[in-house]
C-alpha cells in the first residue's frame, strides 16, 4: 500500500521538478523574482534611514541577478528601472542616471521604456533640486517620445510642479503651451489612441485654466470624433455640468446634444440624450419661474 | 445519550476503525487526489514554457494576458482548478468512490478485495455511477448559482434596506454565504448518499437505485445527514481560509493559494473516504436488519 502511494507522490514531485527546470528561464520565472525583490524594497522603503547596508546590497543584488539572467525580457527592463529607483532612494543620483542611460542605449526602439527612463532621470534631478535639468529631461520626452503615454502626461506634470511651488504664472504659461502640443498630436495622428488621449488632456488643461467655453468645445470635439467611446456618458454629463453650472447657459448643452443626435440618429444612447434634454429644459423653466420678476 | 445517538456514534467509530484497519478503502481516493494534484500542477505551470505554448492562447482568450503573469495568475488558478475538479469528479471521482464502496462491501462479506476485482465490479456500473456524479454536480451548480442569485437580488439589493433588522440579516447572509453553500451541498449529498452503495451492492439500474435511495433515506435521513455533515465540518477551516485567500496572497505570498488547494485535496481524500465507509457500512447494516 505504501508503495502505491509513494510512486504517485514521486511522479508528482519529479514532474513538478521537470516543469520547473524547463521553465527556469521563462518570463514568468523572471516576474516571480522581480515581485520578490520589489516586496523587499517596498518593505525597507518605509524606513529609508534605517536600511542596513546588508539589506540594501541584497535588494541590489536581486535586481542585478534578474538583469543578468533574464536579458531581453520585460522583467529585465523593469528591474533596471527599479534598480535606478533604489539608487535614487539611497540618494545615489549619479548611479541612478547611469543605470537609466543603459536602458536608453540598450533599447532605443522601445519608446515606452525610454520615456520612463528619461522621466525617472528627471525625477532624480528634481530630488537634487535641479529643476532646470529636470525640465530639460521632461521636455526631451515630449520632443523625442511622443505619442507614448508618459509624453502626453508631461505638460500637466510640469504645470503641476509650478503650481505646487505657487508659481501660477509659469503653470498657466505651460498649460497654454500644452494646448499646442496636444493639438499637434491629434491633428497628426487622427483616429488613434494617442489622439483620443490628447483630446481628453486638452479638456483637462482648459478646465485647469478655467476656460469653460473652450472646455465645452473640446468635449464636443471628442464626442463627435469618438461617438462610441466608453467615456461617452461621462462626457455628456460633463457637458451638462459645465453648461449649466459654470457657463449658466443650459441652451449650450441642449445644442450640443441635439447636434450629436442629428449626426448619429441611430446611436443607442439617443433615448437617454432626449430624456436629458427634457430634464435640462424642465430645470431651466423652473429656475426661470423662481427668479424674481423685475 | 439516546439509542439513536449511540448507534450513530458507534457507526462512525466502527467505520473509522474499519478504514484504519483496511487502508485499501482509502486507495481509490488517493487516486482521485493524485489526478487532482496532477491537474493542479499542470495549471500552476501553464504560464511557463513549455505548457504556455498550448495553454497560453486559451487563457488569453478566456481571461486576459494578465492572467499569464505573476502573481495575477493565482486567482485564475482557482477557477481553472475548480473546472478541472468537476471534470475529474464526473468522469473518475464517482467511479473511484464506487470502487471504495465495493471494497467495503467485499470486506463485509469476507470476499477478496484486490484492486482489479473492485475496478471491474464498479466498472460494470460506470454509466450509472457517471449519471449519479453528474446529477450531484448539476444539483451543486443549482445550489451555488441559485443561492448566489438570491444573495445578489436580496442581500445585495435594495429590498428592505431601510429596515434595520433586514439590513442586519442581509449582512449576515453575505458574510455566511460560503457556509450556507456548504450546508446546502451537504444536504444535496445526503439526498443522494446511498445511490452509489446501492448501485454496487444491489447491482440495480440507475432509476431503481435512486428510488431505493429515497426509500432508505425516508427512514434514516437524520442519521445520514449526520454521517455526511460530521466529517465534512472538518473542511470548514479550509473554507474559511479559501474565503480569505486573496488577502493571504497579498499578506504572505501568492503561492499560499496552491498550498490551500493542495491541503484541501489531501484533507478531502480522508474525509470522503470516511464518509463513503460510513454510508456503505450503515447501508449494509440496515440491509441485514
Amino acid at each position: 500500500m505504501i508503495k502505491k502511494i509513494f510512486y504517485p507522490i514521486l511522479f508528482l514531485l519529479l514532474f513538478g521538478a521537470l516543469l520547473s527546470f524547463l521553465g527556469r528561464n521563462s518570463d514568468y520565472a523572471a516576474e516571480r523574482k522581480l515581485v520578490s525583490a520589489n516586496k523587499l524594497f517596498l518593505k525597507s522603503a518605509r524606513t529609508p534611514e534605517t536600511i542596513p547596508p546588508r539589506l540594501y546590497e541584497k535588494i541590489k543584488k536581486s535586481y542585478e541577478k534578474i538583469i543578468a539572467r533574464y536579458d531581453g525580457t520585460k522583467s529585465e527592463k523593469e528591474a533596471r528601472l527599479l534598480l535606478s529607483r533604489l539608487y535614487m532612494f539611497m540618494k545615489d543620483y549619479a548611479a541612478a542616471r547611469a543605470e537609466l542611460n543603459k536602458i536608453i542605449e540598450k533599447y532605443p526602439d522601445n519608446e515606452s521604456y525610454c520615456a520612463e527612463a528619461v522621466f525617472t532621470s528627471g525625477n532624480s534631478y528634481e530630488a537634487e533640486n535641479k529643476w532646470d535639468k529636470a525640465l530639460a529631461e521632461y521636455e526631451r520626452i515630449m520632443r523625442d517620445y511622443t505619442p507614448v503615454a508618459r509624453a502626453l502626461d508631461m505638460p500637466i506634470y510640469i504645470a503641476g510642479h509650478y503650481a505646487k511651488n505657487n508659481d501660477k504664472k509659469s503653470a498657466d504659461a505651460y498649460l497654454w503651451k500644452a494646448l499646442g502640443y496636444y493639438k499637434k498630436i491629434y491633428e497628426n495622428n487622427p483616429n488613434s489612441q494617442a489622439a483620443y488621449v490628447a483630446m481628453g488632456l486638452e479638456v483637462t488643461v482648459f478646465e485647469l485654466l478655467g476656460e469653460w467655453q473652450n472646455t465645452l468645445t473640446s468635449i464636443q470635439q471628442i464626442i463627435n470624433a469618438y461617438p462610441y467611446a466608453p467615456t461617452l456618458i461621462n462626457s455628456l454629463r460633463a457637458i451638462e455640468m459645465i453648461a449649466v453650472s459654470r457657463l449658466k447657459d443650459p441652451e449650450a448643452a441642449i445644442k450640443i446634444f441635439t447636434d450629436f443626435i442629428e449626426k448619429y440618429p441611430e446611436h443607442k444612447i439617443k433615448p437617454i440624450i432626449l430624456k436629458e434634454i427634457e430634464n435640462i429644459k424642465t430645470k431651466s423653466q423652473n429656475n426661470d419661474a423662481d427668479k424674481p420678476k423685475s | 445519550m439516546s439509542k439513536k445517538q449511540h448507534t450513530a456514534l458507534s457507526i462512525l467509530s466502527t467505520s473509522f476503525i474499519t478504514m484504519i484497519n483496511h487502508p485499501v478503502i482509502i486507495f481509490p481516493f488517493v487516486l482521485i487526489a493524485f489526478f487532482e494534484l496532477f491537474s493542479l500542477e499542470i495549471i500552476y505551470f501553464i504560464p511557463r514554457w513549455p505548457l504556455s505554448i498550448i495553454f497560453a492562447p486559451v487563457i488569453r482568450a478566456i481571461w486576459s494576458e494578465q492572467a499569464l503573469h505573476y502573481p495575477f495568475n493565482f486567482p485564475v488558478i482557482y477557477n481553472i482548478f475548480y473546472a478541472a475538479q468537476i471534470i475529474i469528479y464526473v468522469f473518475l471521482g464517482g467511479y473511484l468512490t464506487a470502487v471504495s464502496s465495493a471494497t467495503i462491501y467485499h470486506i463485509n462479506e469476507n470476499k477478496p478485495t484486490g484492486l482489479r476485482i473492485m475496478l471491474k465490479k464498479a466498472g460494470r456500473q460506470y454509466i450509472n455511477i457517471f449519471c449519479v456524479a453528474l446529477l450531484l454536480i448539476v444539483i451543486y451548480f443549482l445550489i451555488r448559482e441559485g443561492y448566489g442569485l438570491f444573495i445578489k437580488k436580496f442581500a445585495l439589493g435594495k429590498i428592505g434596506s431601510s429596515i434595520r433588522i433586514i439590513r442586519g440579516i442581509k449582512k449576515v447572509l453575505v458574510l455566511t454565504n460560503q457556509y450556507a453553500v456548504f450546508l446546502f451541498t451537504v444536504i444535496a449529498e445526503t439526498m443522494l448518499a446511498y445511490c452509489i452503495p446501492i448501485l454496487i451492492v444491489e447491482n440495480k439500474k440507475l432509476f431503481a437505485a435512486i428510488k431505493e435511495n429515497f426509500i432508505f433515506l425516508k427512514k434514516t435521513f437524520f442519521a445520514t445527514f449526520i454521517f455526511v455533515l460530521a466529517p465534512s465540518l472538518l473542511l470548514l477551516p479550509l473554507i474559511y481560509a479559501n474565503g480569505k485567500a486573496l488577502i493571504l496572497m497579498d499578506k504572505v505570498f501568492p503561492e499560499v493559494i496552491i498550498m490551500l488547494i493542495a491541503g484541501g485535496i489531501i484533507f478531502s481524500l480522508f474525509i470522503n473516504a470516511f464518509i463513503i465507509t460510513v454510508l456503505t457500512s450503515f447501508y449494509l447494516l440496515k440491509r441485514k436488519t
